[in-house]
Order: structure tokens, then C-alpha cells, then sequence
């Protein structure tokens, strides 16, 4: 054989070429092949998987040729290879590359031996390469391939498999043929202002925020078409079909319920178990006032700034709230409202979760006047979209006492004067009172007791008046101004038993006898009548004109009017047993709750009523009925046949119960059907209670309940449609009876007994 | 004394006698035309032919005087003592006994149980749980001493009940025997409805509440649990739908009563009409569930088209001579009228003769549990009602008659006595409102007329093929009754007319029907399983065996006549023998 040296290295460079071609293709299918395997952990769809895989090995390839510049292989390489490895051609091989030419006599003999040399070597010539270690790296990659995609779901994905068992229903996964439902992820993306992340779950039972974008993959083992998702039993979705072969489809979810899955193969339809939606909603804020009682009295010398301090919460964040003062102003006709509405001080932006925000009133700064009343709450908006929750507090009260002007109010629209001058008489006796103890020292002891029984008495005068006011004239008035008069008469009759004096009954049981009036009333009034019976319908008669509630005062008015009395008793008792100092805190508080009930009368302002144009005395009674007609009203109540199917299907059930056969005629399957709709209604509300039920009358219409579990399907399904019906009020109802002529007889003889 | 006398059971009818002796006489007379000789020889041997003739055709018995052999018969559950006591004093008495009895000797006779029905006459004394109602009747006039045996645990008694009604509260009330601590639980469809603890010992009566929503036939189930031991019985019940009323209120002004009563009444789809009276001749009209009819008067048909009229004492008062006649007569005919009393009826007046009361009372409020624990106050009206034994009490409290009825004929007048039962309405408190008017209405209102009434006279529990006595009440006509689409033939009462009696054979296991062909009147029962209500079975048992031993407790007879048939081999031999003499007789 004639070899000519650069064709005898091209001949040697495709050997290279081509032992470097299978070492490096063989590295490439295993990295695609190990690729393959790697993602089939992450990725669930088998055609990117390709791709990637195929990828992974192109790029390997392709680094690899490059690396060994395949495309690009020079001679000089090949003859150093030669000369570093093969000592038979005496480091000469470089001369093969040169042409004769140019070579010395000595070289071209020399080049001569070389040529023989090589082509006698050309044969054994062992160029390098790493096929060994690629066929090894190829092994373990094939190997790793199958390892990983043979037992792919139980090792890959073990969370996801354990909910795939949890979601298929007992018989889809035994009927291997029929189409199942291999994978089911489901992603949840609250809306963008609860500033929650979408998170994935695969538990089909879903409970989200209201509002939140749902997006259901699934995966089905085979060809499939009109895959659905029903919501409710009722309103159905088609899934679309995704490129790899899953389906999916997203809906936005607003309340509660419950879905299920449809899917068709050429089997037929197939159903999915019925999971359950439960829709969390967007909760309003919740606002509380923490450092103030809700009714706060402060005098002009306090210190008039009120710290207020508002504990704001919400599930998703507020995003504002401010506080609403109310101002008010005068009395009688003349009250006056301005509203402010205040933000709060710290912190300046509200926002967030759970946040205490404050604010300091200066209630002088408000306009606040002695006597004038600031009534706030806290209001808050949470950051729900479109429309925020609102919620806000109590209204608050604070009041600036007002314990130096007088208000004289005669409002001619209310046609009573609620202010008398005997308001003023109590300030009047705390005068005397006191300038009577600043002169004690001055006084004989005769006098002091004297002055302190005069003033005893003047308040009992004001007792008596105002007991009057409060509509109690028969009781505290009239009635016993007989009693009290004996009083009055040892007034100055100072032999008088003091001690019978001080124990009178009032003085002991002064609040029972003042509270309670009435009682005391009727016993009196038994005492002078013992012959008038107590009329017993009194206790259920609705009874107009009772004097104790025949006021012009609204309950809470009377109630301080009637605590102001029960003071006055103590006041006066001390002043009897001349004691003035310690009847000074009682007096104090009178005249405190004397003013309330002044301020108080604002609220009469509103209620004057009409007051009707009177009527004509000669067109009284003088109507004429003539054309007056009959008036007739007609109609028709819907029957309470609600849940008929469920009423009608309880029968069936019980029926195949008792007689222990669970065959469905084609009506007895219509009939299930209907009833599985109405309790798909029922489960609406409370879908927990009533699934299991569906998802046993779908499968008993599918015929896939096995035998022996017939009569627990059936008990359950019983047992559902039981609770589904409403319990409702009993019923009367027409008895039946027989007619027997002994009947007749009998009733005739007895008519006749009784008339003898 | 030894008594002969001849019985015959012949195989023909009597009349068939004369032809064979005409055949007789035919050939008597040719026997004497033959010239043969021995005349007198056949004329015998033909008499002997004759008479075996007659012999083989008609049977002859004679009685024989038996002395009688007692027999003590031994029933499930029987006591070794009495058995032992009863031979002590007896010891001629022969032990007797079913296979599934426990034996008392080896030597016991043992009897199928038609065998023992068929000595019935010769039983002296049965012990243990005693013969079933069945054999009992098969026994014309039973002799027996019946002594009980072991006294077994469960339910004893089950309270018959009518149907329940849909919608209202029902009640199984029984009597059970407890040893130990037991509960007994009442099970519907959904699962428990009530349950009872007996603690003590003995029997002890027992009320199970339950609530059927739903009209239909129902399995519940009632279980005794002692302990581990659990007794499961299926207690059939039967739930009927409630019938609708057409119902008249006729008011001289409204009031807040009628006006929820009304609304109540309609919205349980009762036809209501409601007059109210707005100026002398004008009146108000509401109608609900029913067509628009005006009734400025009330006539006999007008008011015959109701089931029930709610009058207040005013409007009752202001009714013409005419109407208040016919509406009179309407209640002797069977209409239902309930008394609204605005004011108390005074004497001589209708409302008075409808109604008689006796005055005034001084309480005028009561406090009454109704469905619920809570108790209620109500104003009442101060009525002393006059004690007559045709008043119905419906709701009572401490001896006070609250509302009721008083029987008027074929109809009923009833009362209220309540007052403001409306705020329990008002409150949404519908079941205590209905607990006061519900029975009420029911109870008063005219009764639906059906022309049959079937029922059953054998007590539940059924078992199958074991005989259930039926009872049908008629209306004049002669019922055809269906067992499951199948003719039972019945008897009517000899003494009583359209009382008829049948008698039919329970089958296989759960509900059957008792229809009428003639119209729809239908009647359920369920049929038990054999193992079902063991105690209940026996107890009855045990009851209907007493009662039949205590008609005749003392045993007297000592002989008996027995009846022994002649036997038809000895007419046979003499027939061959006289007849082969007349074929011998021309041959000699």
C-alpha cells in the first residue's frame, strides 16, 4: 500500500474524529438521560422534560467538540503525538508533512525510512480517547434514568401522593382502564390588597379568603374530554386543556359551597368526590376605646386635655381612622351641635394590622364651656377594595360640669316649665348650712339646733315639692302629708321623744319607701279600706294613668330624680339630729344631681308633638255607609311541600332498607338524582354535614357501591336526607272516624240521657 | 255405664241410600225369580251384600268409654319445682312436651304441637310460657290450669297506638322489666330520639318521645342495652300526613288572637275564611285556600261546607233565630264550633246552652309547661266550667280544665280558655303555639267520615305464617278486604250488624297492607322477625294463657268417650264371602 503522508494524517485525523464523535455522544445521551430523570422531580410535564433533557445534551456535545476542536484538527498535533509515542519513526514524522522539495538528500532518506516506518506502524497506531470512561459515565446515567423515572411518584412526591389517594375515590383507582385523575394542584391568590402571597395546596377541601382567584391543574391519566368543575352542583366550568396535556382553570371565589369534577372518556362520564369551598370573609375592623369609661364628668378646675388611646385591629389592615367629636352646646330650644372630626396624633398614617393609635382632646381648644357636653367615638375603615368595612365605637361621653349658672328656661313650645324655681332652693339651704357652721362658734348650742332643724325642715319642704314634680303628689304629697304633719307640729315641740322622732320609719327605710311608693301606697290604702279586696286581674292589667309613670320625665330623668329624693332624707336627717356638717356631702350631691336633671331637659326640645286641627261637632257621626262595600281579601299559601324529591326519596330509602334489595329502577334513579339536588342545597349552607351524602348517592347512582357496604350507603343517605328536612310546627289535622250505625244509635241515646 | 251408640261418616251424601235400596230391592226380586235352590240362603248372603255394601259407604262408628289420661304439658321456660310439686300431689299425670322444650325425664312424651292441640281435652295443667294464641283458640273449651314459668326481662307491654302524625310529637309508651341498670333507646332515621335509664328493678312503664317529619311507613328501632348485652328490636311506625280542616271564624271585630290563629292555620294549608263584622251590614272578607264565597247568612249548606267556625259570644249572640237552629243542628250532625268567649255567656243564651259555665273563678293567670320544659304564662278567662261527663279535657293544669271540647251530638263544641297565646307566635315560638291550638283544632273539628275501619284484633308483634285476626267496621256495605292484593274472606259478627271477622297468615318479613277494595282505606302492619321481640311475645302469651285457665281453673273430667271407627276390611271379607256363595250357588 502507497500511503502519501497528509493523506495518510487525514485518514488518521477521522479515526480521531470518530473515536471522539462516540466518546462524546455517549456523554451527551447520558446527560440528557440523567437530565430527564433529575427533572422529573421538579417538573411534571413530560414534554418540557424533553426539551430540557435534550438541551442538557446538545450543550454537552457541543462543549465538548469544542473542546477537542473536532471540526479543526491540525497535522502538527498528530506528528508530535507520533514522534512523543511511537520511537520507531526516530522523532521524524514531522518530515512526512513536508514536501520532497524542499527537504535535504538526507532528510528525503530520512523521510523515506520514516514513511516506511508509519506505514508499517499505521495499523497499531493508538490515538487517545476517553470511550471507556464514557461508556462508564453512560452505564450509570441509563442506570440512574430508569432508577428515577420506574418509581417516580411514591420516592418524588410523597406529599402529593398521599392527597392523590385522599382525592380519588375508591373505584377510579381500581378501574385502571377508565381515565383518572392523576395530579391535582390548586392555587390560591388572595386579592392583591390582603397583601397575601398565592401559595399552591393539593387538599382539595379549600379554605380561602373571600375573594381570592382559585386555579385548579389537574392531570388525568388518559385522553379525556369535557373536563368540568361544578360548582354546587349546579353551575358548571369547562377546565381548558394546557399544552402538556394538563387541564386548568381559574375562577374567582367569592362564597362558600362546594365542586366537583367531571371528566368524559370513552368509557363514559366520570365524577370526582364533592370537596368543600369554605370562603373566610374580609372581617371589619374591630375598634375599642381602652383608657375611658364611656361617661366622663370633669369640673372646670381639672385638667381639661383627655388622652384618648383607640386599639385598632383588623385581619387584612386599616387604612384610616379618625375620631368624630360632637360639640354641644346650650340648653332648652337653644342647643347647638358642631362636629369635628380629629386624626390621630400618633401615629400620623394609620395603617396596618393591630395598631393603638392616641390623641389628646383639649377640650378648652374644642370650645368646651361649663355645662357643655363633647360626645365622640372612633371610626375606622379597613383596606378591603372595592368597598372598605367600616366599624367604630360607642359614643363616649364627656361632660363639663357646670355647677354656677343658672338656667332659667320657660320654653313656651313645651308648654310646661321644666326648671321651677324650687331648683334653686337647694343651693340655698347648702348656703345656710354652711354659713351655719361657720358660726357655730357664735351660736348657743339652742340656737344652733334651732337653725339646724329649721333647715331640716326646708329641706323636707324641698323633698315634698320635688315629689310632687316626679308625679308622686298622692304618695309623698297629699298621703302623707297627714303622717309628715306631725312632724311639722314637733317641729317645735321639743318634750317630743327624739328617739321616735329620729327612727321614723322614712329615716330607717327611707330609699324602700321612696323607691318602691306604690307598695307602700296599697298597704296604707288597705289599712283605710279593709273591705275593698285587692282586685287580682291588677297584676295583668295593662294600666294606663298610674301616676308614677304619668310624668314628663323620661325613665333615667326620673331614676335621678328619685336617687336626688332618697338623698334629701338623708340630708334632713341630719340636719334634725343637728348634724349639719355630715348633711353637707348629701346636700352636695343633690344639688350636683339637680343640675344632671336640669342639663337633662334638653332632650324635651324633640318631643312636641302634633298636635291635630279639632273637629267639626256637627260632622261627627254622620258618616254614610252606603257605598261603603264589603272589603275582600283573597289569597293562597304555598304549601310547605319543600325537599319533595328528598320526602319522596326518605320513602324509597326506607323501603330498600327494610326489604334489604338495593336495586334502582331508572325512576328510582331519577328520583335519587333529584333528591341529591335539593340536598346539594341544603349543603350550600352547611356543607360539611351533607358531602359524605352526595358523594355516596353519586356513587350508588353509578352502581359502584359493592354489596356488603349497600346498607351503610343507605343508612347514610337516610340519615342525611332525614336532617335535611325542616323541623316545623306541629299541624292540625282532620281525625278520621267510622260511621257505624251504632254510632249514631249511641249518640242518640246518650242526647236523650242527658236531657232526662 | 257402658252407652253404645252408632255414628256414621259416610263417604256419600244420605240421599244415595235409597238408590242402593232400590238396587237392593231389584235384586231381591230377581234373586227370587231365579228357580234355584238355597232361596233362603241367598236372600241372606244378598242381605249380608247389602249391608256391607252400606257398610263400606257410609262407615259406622261406635264411642267408647275411655278413663282419662291427665297429661301435664310443658311450654318454654318451664320451672323444675312446679313441674316437680305438680307430680308430687298428681303422680298420674303424664309429662308432655314439644321438641324444643327442655326435657323434664327421658321419659317425656314428646308431641308435634298439632298433636297437643288435638288433646286438648286431656290436658290437665300447661306451665312455662303457655300455648300461642293460636292453639289457644283452636281449643273449644280449654280445661287447663295455666302456672307460669321464669319470669323473663324486656319489654312487656306495648301501647297500642293510632298513626302518628307528621309533624307532631309521637310517643312509644310501654312496660319494661328490668334486672340491673338498662337503657332503652328509640332510634329513627337519624339516629337516636330519646332514651330512658332504669336503674331499679321490677317492671317499670316507660314513654319514648320521637319527632316523625315525613308521613310513610318507618322502621325505629328500640335497644335495651345492659352492659355489653344489646337487644335491637325493629318498632314499626306508622306516620300518617295530616288532612286539611276548611275552617270558618265568624268575629265581631278582629283581634290579635284570631289573626295569628288565622294566619297559623293558613299557612298549614287549612282553608280558612274569616268574616269580620265592619258596620251593621258590612263585613270584611279574608279567604285563604279557599274560592271567595260571601256569607252574609249562615245556611245549612254554607255551614256543612265547613269542618270547623270559630265564633266569638257577640257574633254567637247576634245570629237569627234561623241560623242559630241550623248551625245547632250542623253540630248535632258532627260540625266542630269553637267558643271565642269576648264576654261570659249568660244563661238561656246559645253560648250558654253550647257551652254551660258555672260562674266566675278567682284565678285569672297560669303557669304551663308546654312542648318545650320552659314554663309559660298566660292570662286566662275566670271561667268555672260545669262539670259534665261530656267534657274533654285537651290541656289541663292542676285540675283546671284550660281548653277542651264538650261532645254535641255527632259534634263538638270546644274552648279556649287561654288568653294572648298569640306572643309565643310573636316571639317565634311556633311549637308552643301550636301545642295550644293544634290538638284543639284536631280534636274539635269535624271528623273525617270513611265507610270502612279496618283493625286488628291480634296484638304486634306479628310473626309469619302465624294467624292475625282482623276486625272491619262498616258502613253498611259489604267490604271485600285485600291482604297484600289478595281476597280475605270474612264473617260477619252474628250479633252485631257490619262487624265483620277474618283471618289471615303473616308472610315473609316487613310491611304488608289491609286494603278495602272498595274505596282506599288502608291499614299497614310490619311482620316481625322470629328472634324479634322475644319478652314482649311471651309476656303477651303468658297474659292470653292466664286468661283462658281462669274461665275454667278446676279439672274434673276423669273419663271421656272415645270414637272407634268399624273397620271396612271385616265388610269386605263378608262381602267376597256372600257374593262368592251367590256365584257358588247355581254351581252346587
Amino acid at each position: 500500500m502507497k500511503l502519501s503522508s497528509p493523506a495518510d494524517f487525514s485518514l488518521l485525523k477521522n479515526r480521531y474524529r470518530s473515536l471522539r464523535l462516540v466518546e462524546i455522544s455517549m456523554l451527551a445521551i447520558g446527560t440528557g438521560l440523567l437530565t430527564y430523570g433529575l427533572a422529573s422531580l421538579w417538573v411534571p410535564v413530560s414534554l418540557s422534560k424533553i426539551s430540557i433533557s435534550i438541551l442538557s445534551g446538545i450543550v454537552v456535545f457541543a462543549v465538548r467538540t469544542v473542546h477537542y476542536k473536532l471540526f479543526k484538527l491540525k497535522d502538527e498535533p498528530f506528528a508530535r503525538y507520533l514522534n512523543a509515542n511511537y520511537p520507531t519513526l526516530r522523532d521524524s514524522a514531522d518530515l512526512l508533512l513536508r514536501n520532497g522539495t524542499e527537504l535535504t538528500a538526507l532528510q528525503q532518506l530520512q523521510k523515506i525510512e520514516t514513511e516506511r516506518a508509519f506505514i508499517q506502524l499505521y495499523p497499531s497506531i493508538a490515538l487517545p480517547h476517553h470511550i471507556k470512561q464514557a461508556t462508564l459515565i453512560l452505564v450509570g446515567c441509563v442506570t440512574a434514568f430508569f432508577f428515577l423515572t420506574t418509581l417516580p411518584i411514591s420516592i418524588t412526591k410523597p406529599g402529593k401522593q398521599l392527597s392523590l389517594q385522599r382525592i380519588l375515590p375508591a373505584p377510579l383507582i381500581g378501574d385502571t382502564s377508565a381515565t383518572t385523575l392523576q395530579y391535582l394542584s390548586i392555587q390560591i391568590a388572595p386579592l392583591s390588597y390582603m397583601l397575601r402571597k398565592a401559595y399552591t395546596v393539593t387538599n382539595p377541601h379549600l379554605t380561602i379568603p373571600e375573594g381570592s382567584s382559585v386555579t385548579w391543574n389537574i392531570l388525568l391519566s388518559g385522553q379525556a374530554n369535557d373536563v368540568r368543575l361544578f360548582f354546587a352542583g349546579r353551575d358548571s366550568v369547562n377546565f381548558l386543556p394546557n399544552v402538556d396535556g394538563s387541564y386548568s382553570l381559574q375562577q374567582s371565589i367569592t362564597a362558600s359551597g362546594f365542586y366537583q369534577l367531571h371528566w368524559s372518556d370513552p368509557r363514559g362520564r366520570h365524577r370526582s368526590d364533592y370537596y368543600e369551598i369554605k370562603v373566610t370573609e374580609d372581617q371589619p375592623p374591630t375598634v375599642t376605646i381602652t383608657n375611658l369609661p364611656q361617661f366622663t364628668t370633669l369640673r372646670l378646675s381639672d385638667k381639661l386635655t383627655v388622652d384618648l388611646t383607640s386599639s385598632l385591629r383588623d385581619d387584612y389592615g386599616v387604612i384610616d381612622a379618625n375620631v368624630i367629636a360632637t360639640v354641644s352646646k346650650g340648653s332648652g330650644e337653644s342647643v347647638k351641635f358642631r362636629e369635628e372630626k380629629l386624626p390621630f396624633t400618633t401615629p400620623t398614617k394609620i395603617s396596618g394590622t393591630n395598631l393603638r393609635a392616641s390623641l389628646s382632646f383639649n377640650l378648652l381648644k374644642l370650645g368646651l364651656e361649663p355645662g357643655d357636653e363633647l360626645y365622640f367615638y372612633v371610626q375606622a375603615l379597613d383596606n378591603k377594595y372595592p368597598t372598605p368595612n367600616y366599624s367604630r365605637t360607642e359614643t363616649f361621653f364627656i361632660s363639663l360640669q357646670d355647677t354656677t349658672t343658672e338656667i332659667i328656661t320657660a320654653d313656651a313650645g313645651l308648654g310646661v316649665d321644666l326648671m321651677p324655681e324650687y331648683f334653686r332652693s337647694q343651693r340655698q339651704i347648702i348656703i345656710d348650712t354652711e354659713k351655719l357652721l361657720r358660726e357655730k362658734r357664735k351660736l348657743t348650742k339652742q340656737t344652733f339646733n334651732s337653725t339646724s332643724n329649721e333647715l331640716g325642715y326646708d329641706q323636707k319642704v324641698l323633698r315634698l315639692r320635688y315629689g310632687q314634680f316626679l308625679g308622686e303628689e298622692a304618695d309623698s304629697g297629699i298621703g302623707q302629708q297627714a303622717t309628715e304633719h306631725t312632724d311639722e307640729s314637733g317641729e317645735d315641740d321639743k318634750d317630743k321623744d327624739p328617739t321616735k322622732e329620729f327612727a321614723h320609719k322614712h329615716d330607717t327605710e327611707n330609699e324602700h319607701n321612696l323607691v318602691d311608693k306604690q307598695k307602700d301606697h296599697d298597704h296604707e290604702g288597705e289599712v283605710k279600706n279593709p273591705d275593698e279586696k285587692e282586685d287580682p286581674l291588677k297584676e295583668f292589667m295593662h294600666v294606663h294613668d298610674n301616676t308614677d309613670e304619668a310624668t314628663f320625665f323620661i325613665q333615667s330623668v326620673k331614676a335621678k330624680l328619685k336617687a336626688a329624693l332618697t338623698l334629701m332624707w338623708d340630708a334632713e336627717l341630719y340636719l334634725r339630729l343637728y348634724e349639719p356638717a355630715k348633711s353637707l356631702p348629701y346636700q352636695y350631691k343633690i344639688l350636683t344631681l339637680l343640675k344632671e336633671i336640669s342639663n337633662d331637659s334638653r332632650i324635651y326640645v324633640h318631643r312636641t308633638g302634633f298636635d291635630p286641627p279639632p273637629l267639626k261637632e256637627d260632622k261627627r257621626l254622620t258618616g254614610d255607609l252606603m257605598d261603603v262595600k264589603n272589603s275582600i281579601q283573597q289569597y293562597s299559601l304555598p304549601m310547605d311541600d319543600s325537599f319533595a324529591a328528598i320526602r319522596e326519596a326518605l320513602n324509597l330509602t326506607e323501603r330498600m332498607l327494610d326489604q334489604d334489595s338495593y336495586f334502582l329502577s331508572a325512576l328510582d334513579q331519577q328520583l335519587l338524582r333529584r333528591a341529591g339536588q335539593e340536598l346539594a342545597t341544603v349543603a350550600m349552607e352547611q356543607p360539611g354535614q351533607y358531602l359524605k351524602a352526595l358523594s355516596l348517592i353519586q356513587t350508588i347512582l353509578e352502581g359502584k357501591v359493592k354489596p356488603e357496604n349497600s346498607i351503610a350507603t343507605m343508612t347514610e343517605i337516610r340519615k342525611a336526607f332525614w336532617t335535611a328536612l325542616p323541623h316545623t310546627a306541629p299541624a292540625p289535622s282532620r281525625l278520621p272516624a267510622t260511621t257505624h250505625a251504632l254510632d249514631q244509635t249511641f249518640l242518640n241515646n246518650l242526647e236523650i240521657q242527658q236531657h232526662e | 255405664m257402658n252407652k253404645f251408640t252408632l255414628i256414621l261418616h259416610p263417604l256419600l251424601p244420605s240421599w244415595t241410600m235409597v238408590i242402593i235400596v232400590l238396587i237392593f230391592a231389584f235384586f231381591l226380586w230377581k234373586e227370587i225369580k231365579r228357580r234355584l235352590k238355597f232361596l233362603a240362603a241367598r236372600i241372606v248372603a244378598l242381605f249380608i251384600i247389602f249391608l256391607t255394601v252400606l257398610g263400606l259407604l257410609y262407615r259406622p262408628a261406635t264411642t267408647k268409654q275411655q278413663s282419662a289420661v291427665n297429661h301435664l304439658l310443658l311450654t318454654p321456660d318451664y320451672r323444675r319445682s312446679t313441674v316437680d310439686s305438680l307430680l308430687g300431689g298428681n303422680p298420674k299425670l303424664t309429662v308432655i312436651r314439644t321438641t324444643e322444650v327442655q326435657a323434664y325425664t327421658t321419659n317425656d312424651v314428646v308431641k308435634s304441637p298439632s298433636e297437643i292441640a288435638a288433646l286438648h281435652h286431656s290436658v290437665q295443667y300447661i306451665t312455662g310460657q303457655g300455648l300461642p294464641h293460636y292453639v289457644l283458640e283452636s281449643l273449644d273449651t280449654p280445661h287447663f290450669q295455666f302456672i307460669p314459668g321464669n319470669v323473663i326481662t324486656g319489654i312487656q307491654h306495648l301501647a297500642p297506638h293510632e298513626p302518628y302524625e307528621a309533624n307532631q310529637f309521637g310517643f312509644v309508651r310501654g312496660l319494661f322489666r328490668n334486672t340491673g341498670n338498662t337503657t332503652l333507646i328509640l332510634s329513627g332515621p337519624s339516629g337516636a330520639e330519646d332514651s330512658v335509664t332504669f336503674r331499679n328493678d321490677g317492671p317499670i312503664p316507660f314513654e319514648l318521645q320521637f319527632y316523625p317529619k315525613q308521613p310513610g311507613n318507618f322502621v325505629y328501632t328500640l335497644t335495651a342495652r345492659n352492659g355489653t348485652q344489646l337487644v335491637r328490636e325493629r318498632l314499626p311506625v306508622v306516620v300518617s300526613a295530616s288532612r286539611k280542616l276548611r275552617i270558618l271564624f265568624l268575629q265581631k271585630f278582629p283581634t290579635a288572637e284570631t289573626r295569628y290563629l288565622k294566619n297559623y292555620l293558613s299557612e298549614k294549608g287549612h282553608g280558612v275564611v274569616v268574616r269580620y263584622q265592619t258596620s251593621q251590614s258590612n263585613f270584611r272578607y279574608e279567604y285563604s285556600n279557599v274560592s271567595a264565597v260571601q256569607i252574609n247568612r249562615l245556611t245549612p249548606t254554607r255551614i256543612n261546607s265547613f269542618d270547623l267556625i270559630f265564633i266569638d259570644t257577640s257574633s254567637l249572640k247576634e245570629l237569627g233565630n234561623d241560623e242559630a237552629s241550623s248551625l245547632q243542628k250542623a253540630i248535632q250532625e258532627g260540625l266542630g264550633l269553637i267558643l271565642l268567649m269576648d264576654e261570659l255567656p249568660r244563661k238561656g243564651s246559645l253560648a250558654y246552652r253550647l257551652l254551660p259555665v258555672n260562674g266566675t273563678i278567682a284565678s285569672d293567670t297560669v303557669h304551663l309547661p308546654l312542648s318545650r320544659l320552659e314554663k309559660h304564662t298566660f292570662p286566662i278567662i275566670p271561667v268555672a266550667l260545669s262539670p259534665d261527663p261530656s267534657l274533654n279535657a285537651i290541656l289541663q293544669h292542676a285540675n283546671k280544665i284550660l281548653s277542651g271540647y264538650r261532645n254535641t251530638g255527632g259534634g263538638k263544641v270546644g274552648f279556649q280558655l287561654l288568653k294572648e297565646t298569640y306572643r309565643r307566635s310573636l316571639e317565634g315560638n311556633m311549637e308552643d303555639y301550636a301545642a295550644v291550638w293544634a290538638p284543639l283544632v284536631s280534636k274539635t273539628a269535624r271528623s273525617t267520615k270513611t265507610q270502612f275501619q279496618i283493625g286488628l284484633l291480634t296484638p304486634f308483634p306479628y310473626y309469619e305464617n302465624e294467624p292475625i285476626n282482623i276486625d272491619v267496621i262498616t258502613g253498611e256495605q259489604k267490604p271485600t278486604l285485600l291482604a297484600d292484593s289478595i281476597g280475605v274472606p270474612l264473617t260477619e259478627d252474628v250479633t252485631v250488624d257490619d262487624y265483620w271477622l277474618g283471618k289471615i297468615w303473616a308472610r315473609k318479613r316487613g310491611w304488608h297492607s289491609l286494603s278495602i277494595q272498595e274505596d282506599s282505606t288502608q291499614l299497614s302492619y310490619y311482620v316481625s322477625d322470629n328472634e324479634e321481640w322475644r319478652s314482649l311475645r311471651i309476656s303477651q302469651q303468658v297474659q292470653e294463657n292466664r286468661l283462658a285457665s281462669s274461665v275454667h281453673s278446676k279439672f274434673k273430667k276423669s273419663t271421656y268417650d272415645e270414637e272407634v271407627e268399624v273397620s271396612p276390611l271385616y265388610f269386605y271379607i263378608l262381602f267376597l264371602l256372600a257374593a262368592g256363595f251367590l256365584w257358588l250357588a247355581p254351581k252346587i
